[in-house]
């Protein structure tokens, strides 16, 4: 599909990552570029202060006052992190022991098709799961849970098994070798090396999930989404642009975190 | 629920569904054709400018990390409602692997190719055009062909800003909520986006059989 | 017998897929304490043998004994903990640093951390790696040969009676697998392993094994014996065209020189006169006396032409190439070609010298290699480096 990426550069995109999570940890993969690591935390409150400055200069009328103020952001923004945690706890749980299922020998001839559909199911629109897990189910908290977990599942479950089959196979049978059981290797040897890869997946489910979580204002499961709504609904783009700032500052902040999180959790040596 | 089955619901609305799927089309090939200039002509100057290239990936990526309707309603703001917004948002959401895939093509082509053509008397200009693309152009259309399969899914919620194609039927399916056709409505306009991902993923790599050169596909 | 620390009866192999057998019908016994070599072309099945043997494959038919028990049948995990592996990639967990990676079994064992960490120390200062330097360090930073020694270490460090060691210095250059085999030789000389043994290299199946098995396809024996066995009498073509061209050359590697090849010859004091010197020369037939100095050492050679020429014995002549009794004929071969000398001068164990070796009584001794003995001659342990 691609060539291989040449040392120490950028790595080309291919269909398993085109969230920009390599699916080898090479060194592209641990600080994306200079500008996210330091100068991230601070560009964030400087985009916040800005536009609180911004919405503070301008006329509000009742409707916008209405969304824009402390009780409602902080409320949707409360509602937004939940959504986001507790579905990719959801997805770390499900995924990652079904790939390592997955992985184990007597499964090996499914995870090409697995693999396959993960790519396929890229183009899977996010408005398309809610909206028909909503008709097929019902509205609210859950059920948007439920329709992030199956839209964030696949990056997860795949980096998984990209993850745990790119284990060095002379390391596996050097650790069966000495004598472990299959179940010590697979929690010893291959999780702590599939961990960086399995991360890099994380990252991109929980990126996802923070993109996702916005439509769920669709399905009246709140979410900063409701307010950008709001602005929509009701034609005010003061509204509209400090929702979206709002969201993107919140994603590009959860997304630098959950790097800062790859990096101190990567086992060290790899 | 009764009412018209799915592949009932198809055919009684094959003239309305295959105009939305036309539209969608549409919209991701022009937001594809402006983000692969633009993504092709920054890598170029990514590759060639060391000090600009983290700045210029990270801030491809950055876009990416930005939630769609939040870009969608960003742009909303500047744009107006429309097509227009949703074109540009998703010409952006294309930049990364686009951009990405013209650096990494770009690094690997051999610098010995590189030095014999300068070795010939090619210019800087030429060498690129006529040398260094070309033979990065497998990766580089992978790029183009990830972005496709990427923004061919976002595309379907430019509906919520009064974007056309497939996304209008997933919304207009949970307008209805309560009526047999909805379910029918939302997952027709799911599917078909998800067809159109798998056709314009098979067509681009057909696309590589007739534009890489035979000497590079072994 | 009893004392076979190994016993292989019959393995076969074949792997799903594939229509001739990796390995097919292979027996062979390992003395206890002693390495085999096993020995063959890329692909013959060498890897796949070791792999049976501690049941990472498992046998579709034959028997594995361990010290005289069945193990064909025994929990695989229990049994690999008893068995020293070195993998031919080396497998280093690259998570873990160097005293985790060495201290793996143990800690399976569940020794105590004190008795571990001094194990472990105990092993890396046995494979020359200073542990305050290597201890805490990740794989990665290590060089090719020292991640093979963390690997051996690895194998040895719960004292395993038995290791499996497939191509363990495979991937270091000429000089430092030439000084790992001998550190490694001189460790055995003390450890008594039951060791087998994988290479593709003849000459370092020469030099690590008590024995070698030469193999080819499927794992086939061709010839099991005594290295100097293998190299005088080599069972057929296929050991002969393996051996390759230089096999009386490394015999003379393996053969030692011994009392019967030495021969008297004229002695003269370094304060005598050239006159006296030249008729001792004259009397004994010999192109050259050696002159001795004060303490009886002979330490130059004097030809006829020279006696004629000089006045006094002191300094006269070329310098006298030496070698102990016992060394290898190649070292003899070597000191006589390089001394530009009629012969070589035979130290004893203490220094004293007992005779003169000539080009003659060197080729005699070739000659007589050629009779098989039982075990090696020369014995196991004296390993120069
Ligand atoms: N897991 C496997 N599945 C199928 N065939 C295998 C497998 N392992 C080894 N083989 C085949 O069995 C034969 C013997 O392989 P083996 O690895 O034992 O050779 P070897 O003597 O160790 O070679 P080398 O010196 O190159 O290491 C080869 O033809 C190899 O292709
Ligand atoms: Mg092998």
């Amino acid at each position: 599909m691609s060539t291989t990426a040449p040392a120490g550069s950028v790595e080309p995109a291919d269909l398993a990552s085109a969230y920009g999570a390599p699916v080898s940890a090479g060194a592209d993969g641990r600080g994306r570029a200079p500008l996210r690591t330091v100068g991230t935390p601070v560009a964030l409150v400087v985009a916040c202060w800005l536009l609180y400055l911004w919405v503070q200069a301008q006329t509000v009328d009742s409707i916008e006052a209405r969304v824009l103020n402390r009780e409602v952001i902080q409320a949707s923004v409360i509602e937004h992190l939940q959504l986001v945690a507790v579905s990719t706890v959801l997805v770390v749980a499900i995924a990652v022991p079904l790939g390592a299922l997955l992985t184990r020998p007597f499964a090996r001839p499914a995870v090409p098709l697995a693999i396959g559909v993960a790519n396929m199911a890229q183009s899977v629109p996010s408005l398309g799961v809610i909206v028909v897990l909503a008709l097929l189910w019902g509205v609210g908290f859950k059920y948007a849970v439920v329709a992030l977990v199956l839209y964030a599942f696949l990056p997860v479950l795949r980096n998984t098994m990209v993850g745990l089959q790119q284990v060095d196979p002379a390391v596996i049978e050097a650790a069966r070798g000495q004598g472990m059981g299959r179940r010590a290797v697979l929690m010893r040897i291959e999780l702590p090396l599939a961990v960086p890869v399995i991360l890099a997946g994380v990252r991109t489910a929980v990126v996802i999930n923070v993109g996702t979580a916005t439509i769920a204002v669709l399905t009246n499961a709140g979410g900063l989404g409701e307010i950008i709504y709001a602005g929509i609904v009701h034609g005010r783009a003061v509204v509209l642009i400090a929702g979206s700032v709002m969201t993107a500052v919140l994603a590009v902040a959860v997304d630098y975190l959950a790097g800062l999180a790859e990096r101190v959790l990567s086992p060290r040596g790899l | 629920m009764t009412g018209p089955t799915f592949w009932e619901y198809v055919q009684q609305n094959q003239v309305k569904l295959w105009t939305l799927t036309q539209q969608h089309l549409v919209i991701t090939l022009v937001a594809l054709a402006v983000g692969a200039v633009v993504g092709i002509a920054l890598g170029v100057l990514a590759y060639r400018v060391r000090q600009l290239r983290g700045g210029i990936i990270g801030t491809a990526g950055l876009i990416l990390t930005i939630p769609s309707l939040a870009l969608y309603a960003l742009l909303v703001g500047l744009l107006g409602l429309g097509a227009l917004p949703v074109v540009v948002a998703l010409a952006m959401y294309s930049l990364l692997p686009i951009v990405r895939n013209t650096v990494a093509g770009l690094a690997g082509v051999s610098p010995a190719v590189v030095e014999a053509a300068q070795g010939q008397g090619m210019g800087s200009w030429r060498r690129l055009l006529r040398i260094q693309l070309p033979l990065a152009w497998p990766v580089i259309l992978t790029g183009v062909r990830v972005s496709a399969v990427l923004i061919v899914g976002i595309a379907a919620l430019g509906a919520i800003v009064n974007g056309p194609g497939l996304g209008v039927l997933i919304l207009d399916g949970l307008r209805r909520v309560g009526s047999p056709v909805a379910l029918n409505m939302a997952l027709a306009g799911t599917l078909g986006v998800v067809l159109l991902g798998v056709a314009l993923d098979l067509a681009f790599l057909g696309l590589g059989r007739f534009t890489i050169s035979r000497g590079l596909r072994g | 017998m009893a004392d076979d620390m190994i016993r292989l009866e019959g393995l076969c192999k074949r792997f799903p897929g594939q229509h001739a057998p990796a390995v097919e019908g292979l027996s062979l016994r390992v003395p206890a304490g002693r390495i085999a070599v096993l020995v063959g072309p890329s692909g013959c099945g060498k890897t796949t043998t070791m792999r049976m043997v501690n049941r990472i494959i498992e046998p579709d038919t034959g028997r594995i004994y361990l010290d005289g028990q069945d193990v064909t049948a025994r929990d695989a995990d229990q049994l690999r903990r008893q068995i020293g592996y070195v993998i031919q990639q080396v497998g280093l967990f690259p998570h873990l640093t160097v005293a985790q990676n060495v201290s793996t079994v143990p800690r399976m064992l569940k020794w105590d951390k004190a008795r571990t960490r001094r194990r472990v120390d105990e092993m890396l200062d046995l494979m020359g790696l200073d542990p305050a330097r290597y201890r805490d360090r990740y794989p990665k930073a290590l060089s090719g040969g020292e991640r093979q020694r963390v690997g051996v270490a690895r194998a040895l460090c719960a004292d395993p009676p038995v290791m499996l060691m497939d191509e363990p210095f495979g991937a270091i250059d000429p000089i430092n697998r030439d000084r790992l085999q001998n550190e490694f030789l001189r460790l055995q000389a003390e450890l008594r392993k039951t060791i087998l043994f994988v290479t593709h290299d003849i000459d370092e199946a020469i030099k690590m094994g008590d024995r070698i098995a030469i193999l080819r396809e499927r794992s086939e024996v061709v010839q099991y014996d005594t290295p100097a066995n293998i190299l005088a009498a080599p069972a057929d073509d296929f050991v002969r065209d393996f051996l390759g061209g230089r096999r009386t050359l490394r015999r003379l590697g393996l053969a030692r020189l011994g009392p019967e090849e030495l021969r008297p010859w004229p002695v003269v004091d370094q304060d005598g006169t050239p006159g006296a010197a030249l008729e001792q020369l004259r009397a004994a037939d010999v192109p050259a006396v050696l002159v001795a100095d004060r303490t009886g050492r002979p330490v130059r050679w004097a030809d006829a032409t020279a006696l004629e020429r000089a006045t006094s014995l002191r300094g006269i002549g070329h310098a006298v190439p030496g070698v102990r009794l016992h060394a290898p004929l190649a070292d003899v071969l070597d000191a006589l070609l390089a001394g530009q000398a009629p012969g070589v001068a035979v130290a004893d164990g203490d220094g004293r010298h007992v005779g003169v070796v000539d080009l003659p009584a060197l080729v005699q001794a070739a000659g007589r290699m050629h009779e098989p003995s039982d075990e090696r001659s020369g014995g196991r342990g004296e390993v120069h480096s």
